[in-house]
């Protein structure tokens, strides 16, 4: 008995173009699918799972990019703009999924579709249409070589009002490894998206929707939202420190705690980090907030100068260009984002290649003239903002150096610094001073991420109860409850910022009222949690994933940490490792258990092929 | 219960209804001069104008201040006797890094100041659970000695709470602070009326008054909270920062009891600044875009989501640094452009209203709109009515970008 | 230190004005009980010696306008091995239950000085415990025995009243005087809250021509707070007397 989900929250179903022939077929979303999955991550990976073999090449035509909503995008749900992009990505071989806000997930939506597959190469540089139903490519060889922005306006100038765009930039057509896709200013900007993009000669994907989204229970469903969105102006930190100094508003915080990692993570300390706190930023460059579709938090500021805006930066953009690198000159980390948004690269990623090339610079592994005459000194704005440009265009040894840190330590030795976990560039949390986010970074499914398993909530900011950082007692339990909410919530279609203020009560209501569907308890929406990230690692253990790969660089696990309130410090990884793996129910080798898998039920939905 | 606590407990819940309105000013203990209790007697003064039950103080405001509660007018006093830092999260000077709690003072000074009751938290979800149990134990055994009424705030906290389980730490939180010998427990909202029914429900007949938490963006969402948690079984509130840091605290307390003891509900509060014209006034530089007014608009009228069947609109510029609302501003230039007298104002708020049998779909009020706000859809007319009085962008705004002027 | 609290529920604090009602002997409560509640609810205090007739009728105590009451406690606890543990037992209990005071009667001008002496004692250890306890601590001065005249009675209460206060009452009582300059006097050098008792009680020994009304009338002009009735509430309608009171020194039926 399969119900059609169309007009409860979903659209009802999909559509999967292949670029190499222009076939266009529309799939149906299936009610089986909604209730194991939802939407936006679950949805995107149980699709990848599904539609690729074991060791595909991630740039070749077989990797699907997906584009997947969640049931409760483009409503009155707060902050209902999220929408996932997944793939296997070029950067680490493994499982990815990015997820992005802005308006391009709502109008994907409205066009009739919860989610957009897309597999096969286009003979040439193309554009996907998708004009309210209608599924059509494009000649896009008209937008080669522009910058993101550019192309997004001119792709918009022609086609029209209410079209919202996806759009790489000159990096991801040249099939960069850390190479993202960016609409209205927001961005999937981790892992590789935009090579994919780009290896399939896919310029931009605009779509615009006419069909009215609708929902299973309306007065419910719109009582379940007024409360929601009253819970997140009530909460001190989506109805104030978000809004007015946006995730940059954590960064005093964090180096207090002694857990920004500074000069390429050789501490955790950095000493100007008054001169880039929030209270900074408001004061000066941002001259604007800015939100995404229906988000009462506004967490994105715009910093004007004369010839550009810049939606930012945000707390990891200005860390990994920032304090990563010693760098504190705000202009300099403004154009430095400007740049990496411009020419279509992830941030992090950006940031931690320099700061990598700065320490190889110290230790005289590679001189000014290994680098196109570059002094790499720690904190220089000069050095940030040149290798910054040669990365993002490609020149001289940027050329090498936008293959990301793994590569390069393969080529110049010191792996022990190579800030990574899986090839994955790593974000802006010192694991030495919050052990809890260096167990997440090690088992995060799309390598090193401080998302998936957000414990710095609780180590560090002390939101709803402080938890001693530096321990690692309990810290496994609390990577694995974050992981499991964190991939229910990406699978919802609202942002993880409006979950701050919300409990799986509330959100499990306005699921329910939405599509008609059994979801509104809490240990529902639990388990589909767990369910996704169980999927993610089967789809990491079937490309060779093991026990091996969630580890963490060796400067984290020997290099005492030198300063601070967490001075001494190294991250005892295998303890928190075995005790996790203990609680999600996976053997010693990371494999999650056939036992784990079938009470899941997730038999039911992959074939495993071991 | 013991006479003692019997009396005291009826100077805090009225016995009339068995209902109380409290106001917290004990922040200072906890979370240092927040705004609204720097100057905390002058603050008082205002929120006793306005006739709360009882107030919440730290024992040294107690003996500062017993001035103000002085007299069988003055609200009851409430001493807070433990103290904790679990609060002061990242958002705070140093922010807490591992939770820690003590007792600030005993129950028998509670009694000798002339208190009425006494409050202690009670964490549940992190590793010092037991001590905690444990010091409120002590508590418990001192109130029964003094016939002291024991108020116990339950509150998840630590690690063991996640998003999953955290309606069901709040019932155990519930249940153990019960099971310890409350008198009455000051709670957290769940967010949802049905989840607080079930903590209510575990309560076992103590009265529940729910916690405010931060300040609400308007007063207005406050009173409604108050008034869902009333109708599933709640005895009333404890509000805090949602009274201090009003600009009116003797106001927000007045309107609180009208719903607390009044039984007056939020609508009838609300309409009563109904009047015509009802202006929407709006400031857009603290627009972020965000077109929930929109979104909010088109569903209260279509029930469905679509910005295409808004009244109002959200205008992007080109350089996309700044956004402005347009909403109907009451000109009437559509009333008077009609050629066949189809538009007409609404006597109680000042919207323009369509006859949709006079209308003939000709759509020259829709270009006469300065603002174009009009839209004419597969021949019907959609136009702004001001939502009878209430507009629903005003109330979906978290911005304070859409305002009615003199009203909510 | 003594309870702000506790004394302004007993003095309102807008016009630091009271009326008490002495109900030690038990039958005035039951008698005005049953006359009329409402009138009970609205007084400022009720004094009781036991605390069996407050718990009985509890629901006149309930909520925060309803009277307080007010402990009276005798000669009997300094019989005891330890008087002041004796004494605070007494207080503990009266704290336990919400009492808002403690009354106690100090009288002089015994031919047997240990009599005065005994009266002292007490008010001095009630009122440390008191004090110790936030308690406030009423003391009722009252000049009584073979060497009290109506030559000397005038003194005598000034004398008496005066060393209530120097050993700490927050509140003192006083009987009421021929003379009003006289009485004037004696409010002077008390400098706390007055209070006039009943000019029919017992133990006043010099009885006075004028009606309660007018003996009232001129106490409070003089700045006196208030009125403690008892026996004048058996002679009459008790409750037109209340209400007549309730207006003198409240200036309305509160």
């Amino acid at each position: 008995m399969n119900l059609s989900l169309s007009g409860r929250g979903y659209a009802g179903g999909m559509v999967k173009l292949d670029l190499s022939s222009g076939k266009v077929e529309k799939v149906v979303l299936s009610q089986r699918d909604a209730l194991m999955v939802l939407g936006g991550k679950g949805l995107g990976s149980l699709l990848l799972y599904n539609s690729v073999r074991r060791g595909v090449d991630p740039l070749s035509p077989e990797n699907p990019l997906i584009l997947a909503t969640g049931p409760l995008t483009g409503t009155l749900a707060p902050s209902s703009c999220r929408f996932s992009i997944v793939t296997k990505s070029p950067h680490t071989g493994l499982f990815l999924d990015s997820n992005c806000g802005g308006f391009f997930g709502v109008e994907l939506k409205k066009a009739g579709f919860d989610a957009a597959i897309i597999i096969g190469k286009a003979s040439q540089l193309s554009m996907v249409v998708i004009d309210d139903g209608d599924v059509y490519v494009e000649d896009a060889t008209w937008l080669m070589g522009l910058k993101t922005m550019e192309a997004e306006k001119k792709v918009k100038d022609r086609l029209g009002e209410g079209f919202r765009v996806l759009t790489i930039g000159p990096a991801g057509e040249e099939s960069v490894p850390i190479a993202g896709i960016f609409t209205d200013q927001r961005c999937a900007g981790r892992g590789g998206a935009g090579a994919v993009m780009g290896s399939k000669n896919l310029k931009s994907i605009a779509v615009r929707g006419e069909k009215p989204i609708t929902v299973y229970d309306p007065d419910g469903f719109e009582k379940a939202c007024w409360r929601a969105h009253r819970r997140i102006r009530m909460h001190e930190v989506t109805a104030r420190s978000l809004p007015i100094y946006g995730t940059v508003n954590i960064i005093e915080t964090v180096n207090e705690a002694g857990a920004l990692p500074t000069n390429n993570f050789k501490t955790g300390v950095f000493q100007d980090a008054w001169k880039i706190s929030g209270y900074e930023w408001r004061r000066g460059l941002w001259k604007k907030d800015k939100a995404c579709f229906g988000c009462p938090i506004a967490c994105s500021k715009l910093a004007f100068s004369s010839s550009y805006v810049v939606d930012g930066p945000d707390y990891e953009t200005l860390w990994a260009l920032g304090p990563l690198c010693g760098v504190s000159d705000k202009e300099a980390i403004v154009y430095a984002n400007w740049l990496c948004d411009a020419y279509g690269v992830d941030t992090i990623s950006t940031g931690v290649i320099v700061s990598f090339v700065m320490e190889l610079y110290e230790r005289k592994i590679l001189k000014s003239e290994d680098i196109d005459g570059i002094d790499a000194e720690w904190g220089s704005s000069e050095a940030l903002l040149k290798l910054v440009e040669k990365i993002c265009r490609g020149d001289g040894v940027g050329r090498e150096l936008r293959l990301g840190v793994k590569k390069l330590s393969v080529k110049y030795g010191c792996e022990d610094v190579a800030m990574h976990v899986k090839g994955l560039e790593m974000p802006g949390y010192e694991p030495r001073a919050a052990k809890g986010m260096g167990l997440g970074y090690a088992t995060s499914d799309r390598g090193a991420c401080h998302l998936r398993a957000y414990t710095a909530d609780k180590e560090l900011l002390a939101y709803g109860g402080a938890v001693d950082p530096v321990k690692v007692d309990g810290k496994a339990k609390l990577v694995v409850d974050y992981q499991n909410e964190k991939a229910l919530i990406d699978s919802t279609g609202i942002c993880f910022f409006a979950s701050f203020a919300l409990s799986f009560r509330e959100i499990g209501e306005m699921l329910a009222t939405a599509t008609g569907l059994p979801l509104d308890e809490a240990d529902t929406l639990r388990t589909i949690g767990e369910r996704v990230y169980n999927l993610t690692r089967l789809f990491n253990v079937r490309e060779g994933v093991r026990r091996k790969d969630d580890c963490l660089p060796r400067r984290l696990l020997k290099e005492h940490m030198p300063e601070g309130p967490a001075k001494g410090s190294t991250v005892e990884l295998d303890k928190m490792l075995n005790e996790y793996y203990v609680l999600r129910e996976w053997d010693e080798n990371g494999i999650p258990k056939s036992e784990t898998i079938k009470r899941l039920n997730l038999d039911a939905i992959i074939s495993l092929e071991n | 219960m013991s006479f003692g606590k019997l009396i005291r407990l009826s100077r805090i819940i009225d016995p009339s209804d068995g209902r109380s309105l409290v106001v917290a000013a004990d922040h200072g203990l906890m979370l240092g001069p927040i705004k609204g209790v720097v100057d905390l007697e002058a603050t008082l003064r205002k929120v006793i104008a306005g006739g709360p039950d009882a107030i919440l103080v730290s024992p040294g405001q107690a003996r500062r201040l017993s001035h103000l509660f002085a007299g069988r007018s003055a609200p009851a006093m409430l001493v807070r006797i433990d103290w904790t830092n679990a609060f002061r999260d990242k958002t705070y000077t140093l922010p807490a890094r591992s939770i820690q709690f003590n007792r600030v003072t005993t129950v028998e000074e509670a009694v000798k100041i002339g208190a009425s009751g006494v409050v202690t938290y009670l964490f549940l979800g992190f590793d010092g659970e037991e001590d905690h149990i444990a010091m409120v134990e002590e508590f418990s055994s001192e109130c029964k000695t003094w016939s002291m009424p024991l108020i116990i705030e339950p509150l998840p906290m630590g690690p063991r709470v996640t998003k999953a389980n955290y309606v069901d730490m709040v019932k155990r939180a519930v249940e153990k602070a019960v099971e310890l010998g409350a008198d009455a427990l000051k709670v957290p909202y769940t967010g949802d009326p049905y989840s607080f029914k079930e903590v209510i429900g575990v309560s076992s007949g103590v009265p529940v008054l729910v916690l405010g938490g931060y300040k609400a963006l308007s007063i207005r969402d406050s009173l409604e909270v108050i008034s869902e948690v009333l109708d599933v079984g709640a005895a009333g509130v404890v509000f805090g920062r949602n009274v201090v840091q009003d600009p009116n605290p003797d106001e927000a307390v007045r309107l609180m009891r009208r719903i607390i003891h009044g039984k007056e509900t939020v609508m009838d509060i609300l309409r009563e600044k109904i009047k015509p014209p009802v202006k929407i006034l709006i400031e857009a530089e603290k627009c972020s875009g965000c077109r929930v007014c929109e979104l909010a608009c088109s569903f209260f009228h279509e029930k469905v989501f679509d910005f295409s069947f808004a009244r109002l609109r959200v205008k992007y510029s080109e350089d996309g640094r700044t956004f402005t609302p347009y909403a109907c501003t009451l000109c009437y230039s559509c009333v008077n452009a009609c050629p066949n007298g189809a538009l007409r104002v609404n006597g109680k708020t000042g919207a323009v209203e369509v006859s949709q049998e006079l209308c003939q779909g000709c759509g020259i009020c829709v270009d006469s709109c300065p603002v174009k706000v009009l839209k004419l859809i597969n021949g019907r007319l959609l136009l702004c009515d001001l939502c009878d009085g209430l507009p629903e962008c005003v109330k979906w705004c978290s911005r304070n970008a859409l305002r009615v002027e003199g009203g909510w | 230190m003594t309870s702000a609290i506790r004394i302004g529920r007993i003095l309102n604090p807008t016009d630091l004005r009271c009326i008490l009602v002495d109900c030690s002997d038990g039958i005035v409560f039951q008698k005005l009980i049953a006359v009329d509640i409402d009138i009970v609810r609205k007084l400022d205090g009720l004094i009781v010696m036991d605390v069996e007739s407050i718990v009985k009728n509890k629901h006149v105590f309930l909520g925060k306008r309803s009277p307080s009451y007010i402990l009276r406690v005798g000669s009997e606890v300094l019989r005891s091995s330890n008087p002041k543990a004796s004494v605070e037992e007494f207080v503990i209990k009266a704290l336990q239950m919400d009492f808002s005071a403690v009354i106690s009667t100090f009288t002089i001008g015994y031919e047997d000085e240990r009599i005065d002496s005994n009266s002292m004692r007490l008010i001095t250890v009630l009122s440390d415990v008191c004090y110790d306890y936030g308690l406030p601590f009423i003391v009722e001065a009252m000049p009584f025995g073979e060497r009290v005249s109506s030559e000397n009675y005038s003194e005598s209460v000034g004398l008496a009243a005066r060393m209530a206060v120097e050993v700490g009452a927050s509140i003192v009582a006083v009987p009421p005087l021929k003379n009003l300059e006289d009485l004037r006097n004696v409010k002077d050098s008390i400098k706390t809250y007055t209070l006039l008792i009943d000019p029919s009680s017992k133990l006043v020994a010099e009885k006075i021509q004028q009606s309660l009304p007018d003996v009232l009338l001129s106490a409070l002009s003089i700045g006196l707070n208030g009125i403690v009735l008892s026996s004048s509430l058996s002679l009459g309608d008790p409750v037109k007397l209340l209400i007549d009171v309730s207006s003198m020194v409240h200036g309305r039926l509160d």
